[in-house]
């Protein structure tokens, strides 16, 4: 009898043990899984940054660029004549958003409003250097894009490069995800928590509210913000 | 073949022949319910004096046109200087002050891309004082962005027929005098179912042979007298 209590309790307790350890390793190894992931979704999300932010360069040091500085260095601007201009470069250099601004951030041409000539461009005066996301304002909705912007110095008046790309389901699905992966967007345009503004890179949630508090604690704090959630997935 | 006003320019740089008439065509916002009260009558102020004609001109139609204040254009009624047509935000801005918001769609045509700039550059500037527009391609908008072409260089037909494209009652004539013409555009633009913003030519490309070409001032060809030079190779 005491022998077999004694089995029983040494198998059990080995039981406990081996379990536990399992349990960690698994976490462990999940853990490390995820980590993995998050950083190859942050090497092609700044992979993507680095093209727009090549391309702004490439837009600011064009010699049709360089004209425009150099015109309106020693002129009034003309909207008119540069009316389609961000249209026709931002079309050829495929980027969603493109304006160029003068040292007072006055639109002289935009590619994404092209009727807003004249007015100024708010995010001029605050732009950080590099990459930045930043909230547009279009004629009949308002996006989130990826942007980059460029100074051209050809004179005392510099002129202001700004475009990029948009963030949206589009760009999601074209980002180069490994197996396994999905990435979930929101769009942080209004105030409270909105499913309408998630996004998924594939499927669709099936209970967006679920992170809701985590969306909300990112609005509140700015901060990357870490849960972990078991989320139902639809496939598309 | 026809050009369009904002391709004038170009055409002319590319080195194209280009005729072009006196501003004759009326583009303007035209309302499409009568004034329902004094507050709509006041919005409806404001953002005609919100409206940036000047840099609607010279910069979407590239310069051409005119801009304007009244229903016929300047050269063929001679007062069109007395209905106002310049910028003022800060009167804009007190008209529709202690006036309940309220939110306007503006139609254009779909398949002409100026008429979206400008529908576009308009919703901008009524934005400046206060006023919402909503810019939209459906039929059943607020108000509409309209081509109203000059029918005709006697002033009272070509002022009936504005009246009619815009919806507007059709204005009496005391006279035949120039007071009483001016007296039924001021009742015609005091209805606020109409506000002027340019008067555009109408133009064409013309090939290099031909001679004698000439239009009338209302803009019809006068083709008697036209004939095709032979061109040397």
């Amino acid at each position: 009898m005491v022998f077999a209590l004694t089995v029983f309790f040494a198998v059990a307790i080995v039981s406990l043990v081996v379990s536990s350890m399992t349990r960690r390793a698994f976490q462990q190894a999940d853990e490390e899984r995820t980590a993995a992931l998050v950083a190859q979704f942050r090497s092609e999300f700044n992979r993507r940054g680095a093209d727009v932010t090549r391309r702004i360069e490439s837009i600011a040091s064009s010699d049709s660029v360089t004209r425009m500085a150099l015109s309106l260095s020693n002129s009034a601007p003309d909207y008119g004549a540069y009316l389609n201009e961000a249209k026709s470069i931002a079309d050829s250099q495929q980027l969603d958003f493109l304006e160029f601004t003068d040292s007072q951030g006055t639109i002289i041409s935009s590619a994404q409003s092209p009727a807003r000539f004249g007015y100024k461009e708010p995010a001029i005066a605050t732009v950080p250097a590099g990459l930045f996301l930043k909230k547009e304002e279009l004629s009949d909705s308002v996006a989130i894009g990826m942007f980059a912007t460029k100074t051209v110095r050809v004179s005392d008046k510099p002129l202001y490069v700004i475009g990029g790309r948009r963030l949206d389901p589009g760009f999601l699905a074209s980002l180069e995800l490994p197996a396994g992966m999905r990435v979930l967007l929101y769009q942080n345009i209004e105030s409270a928590f909105s499913p309408k503004a998630l996004s998924a890179s594939s499927g669709t949630l099936a209970s967006p509210e679920k992170i809701s508090s985590l969306i909300e604690r990112a609005q509140r704090t700015g901060q990357e913000t870490t849960e972990s959630y078991s989320l139902d997935h639809r496939p598309s | 073949m026809d050009i369009a006003p904002e391709q004038i320019r170009r055409a002319t740089t590319d080195g194209r022949r280009v005729v072009e008439s006196a501003p004759l065509d009326l583009l303007a916002l035209v309302f499409t319910r009568e004034r329902r009260s004094s507050e709509d009558g006041r919005l409806r102020e404001a953002l005609s004096f919100s409206l940036d004609r000047s840099s609607m001109r010279n910069a979407l139609l590239q310069g051409e046109g005119e801009v304007a204040g009244g229903i016929l254009p300047g050269w063929l009624s001679g007062y069109e200087f007395l209905f106002p047509a310049k910028l003022d935000l800060t009167r804009a801005q007190q008209l529709k002050s202690g006036v309940k918001t309220t939110s306007w769609t503006l139609g254009y045509n779909s398949n002409d891309p100026l008429g979206r700039l400008l529908a576009e550059r308009i919703a901008l500037n009524a934005r400046d004082s206060g006023i919402a527009i909503q810019v939209t391609s459906s039929s059943d908008a607020d108000l509409r962005l309209l081509r109203i072409p000059l029918v005709s260089l006697d002033p009272r037909l070509a002022l009936r027929s504005a009246a009619l494209a815009t919806g507007a009652p059709v204005p009496a004539f005391a006279g035949s005098a120039v007071e009483q013409l001016y007296q039924a555009e001021r009742v015609l633009v005091d209805t606020q179912r109409v506000i002027p913003l340019l008067h555009l030519p109408r133009a064409q490309g013309i090939g290099t042979g031909v001679r004698n070409w000439r239009r009338s001032q209302d803009g019809a060809w006068r083709l008697d007298d036209v004939w095709l030079a032979t061109e040397k190779p």
